[in-house]
């Protein structure tokens, strides 16, 4: 009996200053990982809507019942709306895509970028390559109303060879942040940008 | 509901398949599959241990780790939970069912360090799963883990009355077996 | 033993994945690229190291009963450690080697080495087995990582090498290549093995 409570004695003394020294190790890396995704998000959201200087979230509901859809408003120097960021999910070939998507105030896609992807590696995952968006950019900078398929379905988006399930996940994507677009449009003139004191404006 | 278990639990067996897509919880598959009895004795305990740990570590995970914010104790804790869970396992099976200890009895201590159990607990937490989902994913993935074995264990006691070069013998043609089940199992991709 | 061979044993006669095959999934799973070999490798030597000092700085005051779970507490705290620096320090690390950083915890090289070496030997041995099986750990998924990055995407840390990069063979760097590389390459260790004895 005391045997065991001298082992049981031990090993809450061994976790004690585990736990101790987890907790320390958690105050000084958890500013910095927190940092770290909010940069990354930050630098994605740049990326696709480049005129916009200050981000600030906001939530729209399409109705009373409707669940909340929370999206990105950017901002630029002036405090003018520059447009929007949404983050969505397609069904890809193995699992969903996380894509950003940023929009500009008339709807007009400003870049898009896969944050991550579990498609076939060498197919479905040029879907970030240049190869499949450089074209893609050119079809959004040229067309003024491109329908947002691959060719096959009858759209304006060339499919990657051998791809076209994550190809297709890719424009129901697209497709996907426009309805949200459309949805919050009037909304979306109205907002005023975050003051840049407390929004983080770097 | 039902078709998203039911999507959760085919892609746990088929298209992430711990073993041949996670790469998971090899030490035993290529250890316990030479013979088929084993590798089914083998396969139900991990099945079962991979169930329990991941409803109790979720529950661990819901009720403790995160009210308390203590997230950055989660790999301790699932790890000692998981130890502590085969342990209990061990001793109710000795006491209620003997003739099944018998079969798994030896199987249940390795099973701690089976990475696909701890693999688990970890991926029902980061694909936020609820209580449900978690289970079956854990279910779904133990079947996968066992699907694997049985195949693995049939194909290897064929080899054994094959003809294959000394140096090849045992590990380097079961891990090229591995390869080649491995290739077989992205055929699933797109199933669901 | 002499302190050099102490070190050294694990680089090649004693190799943790080549000789004794412990801690295989990690082995498999990250060597798809020679940047993720490199990482896994530096976080797995020094949760080694560190798992090694400790347990043998405690060997004499740890009852016997109970080493298995003191064990694991020891080393689950030094993976949560090197866990939480990663995430911090090297984000894109920490992305792509995801939940096999946790799972450093159930490697059995770790807990093997733990168990068949350091609580019976002194610090120092410890920290020089620990560094030895740890490159020993490393070297070889290098190796893999060396043959599986070349052939499935004709680079090497991300660089593009001529020839090789016109077209890759796809299927080294998913999970079947990985299988089949480590299996040939075994076959290889024990021919040479069997050529020196």
């Amino acid at each position: 009996m005391k045997d065991m409570l001298k082992m049981g004695l031990f090993l809450f003394v061994v976790s004690a200053v585990a736990g101790v020294l987890l907790a320390i190790t958690e105050s000084v890396t958890a500013p910095r990982i927190a940092e770290n995704q909010k940069a990354l998000l930050e630098q994605a959201r740049k990326e696709v809507l480049p005129q916009a200087a200050i981000f600030s979230m906001n939530e729209f509901k399409a109705s009373e019942t409707a669940t909340a859809v929370s999206y990105c408003a950017g901002f630029d120097q002036q405090g003018k709306i520059a447009g929007m960021v949404l983050n969505v999910y397609p069904k890809g070939y193995a699992g969903a895509i996380e894509m950003v998507v940023g929009l500009n105030p008339q709807g007009k896609i400003s870049g898009v970028k896969i944050l991550s992807q579990k498609e076939t590696p060498g197919l479905g995952t040029k879907l970030a390559d240049p190869v499949f968006l450089e074209p893609f950019k050119k079809l959004i900078s040229t067309k003024e109303q491109p329908v947002f398929k691959v060719k096959q379905d009858g759209g304006d988006v060339d499919a990657i060879t051998a791809a076209t399930i994550s190809s297709r996940a890719f424009c129901a994507g697209i497709r996907n942040s426009l309805e949200v677009f459309n949805q919050v449009k009037s909304q979306l003139e109205s907002l005023q940008a975050p003051a840049p004191v407390s929004g983080g404006a770097k | 509901m039902t078709s998203a278990l039911i999507s959760i639990f085919i892609v746990a067996v088929f298209i992430e398949n711990f073993v041949l897509n996670k790469i998971l919880g090899l030490c035993p598959f290529i250890g316990v599959s030479n013979k088929l009895d084993s590798a089914v004795g083998m396969g139900t305990a991990v099945t079962f241990v991979m169930l329990m740990a991941g409803v109790t570590t979720w529950a661990i995970q819901a009720f403790i780790l995160v009210p308390f914010k203590l997230e950055y104790l989660q790999t301790i804790s699932f790890i000692l939970v998981i130890a502590a869970l085969v342990q209990f396992v061990e001793m109710v099976v000795k006491k209620t069912a003997p003739a099944l200890y018998q079969a798994l009895g030896v199987f249940l201590p390795l099973i701690t360090t089976n990475c696909a159990v701890l693999g688990v607990a970890l991926l029902n937490i980061k694909k936020g799963y609820g209580l449900v989902e978690s289970a079956v994913n854990s279910f779904g993935g133990g079947i996968g883990f066992f699907f694997a074995l049985i195949l693995m264990a049939g194909i290897r006691e064929r080899l054994d009355v094959s003809e294959i070069p000394t140096t090849m013998k045992g590990p380097p043609i079961a891990f090229i077996t591995a390869g080649l089940l491995a290739i077989a199992f992205m055929g699933f991709s797109g199933l669901v | 033993m002499t302190m050099m061979q102490q070190l050294t044993k694990g680089f090649w006669k004693e190799n943790p994945i080549f000789v004794i095959s412990l801690g295989l999934c990690p082995t498999i799973a990250v060597s798809s690229s020679m940047t993720n070999a490199i990482g896994m490798g530096i976080a797995a030597t020094f949760v080694l190291i560190g798992s090694n000092l400790f347990i043998s700085l405690m060997r004499s005051i740890v009852p016997d009963k109970i080493r298995i779970p003191v064990f694991i507490v020891v080393i689950a705290t030094f993976v949560t450690i090197i866990d939480k620096l990663i995430a911090a320090f090297s984000p894109a690390l920490s992305a792509s080697l995801g939940i096999f950083i946790p799972l450093i915890v159930v490697n059995c090289i770790i807990l093997g080495r733990a168990e068949a070496f350091a609580c019976k030997n002194g610090p120092v041995d410890s920290i020089l087995d620990a560094i030895g099986m740890g490159t020993g750990f490393t070297l070889a998924l290098l190796l893999i990582a060396f043959f599986r990055e070349l052939l499935g995407e004709g680079k090497l840390f991300g660089h593009v090498i001529p020839f090789f990069s016109s077209d890759p063979a796809l299927i080294m760097i998913m999970a079947p290549g990985g299988f089949i590389i480590f299996g040939l390459l075994i076959a290889l260790k024990r021919h040479m093995d069997s050529k020196g004895a």
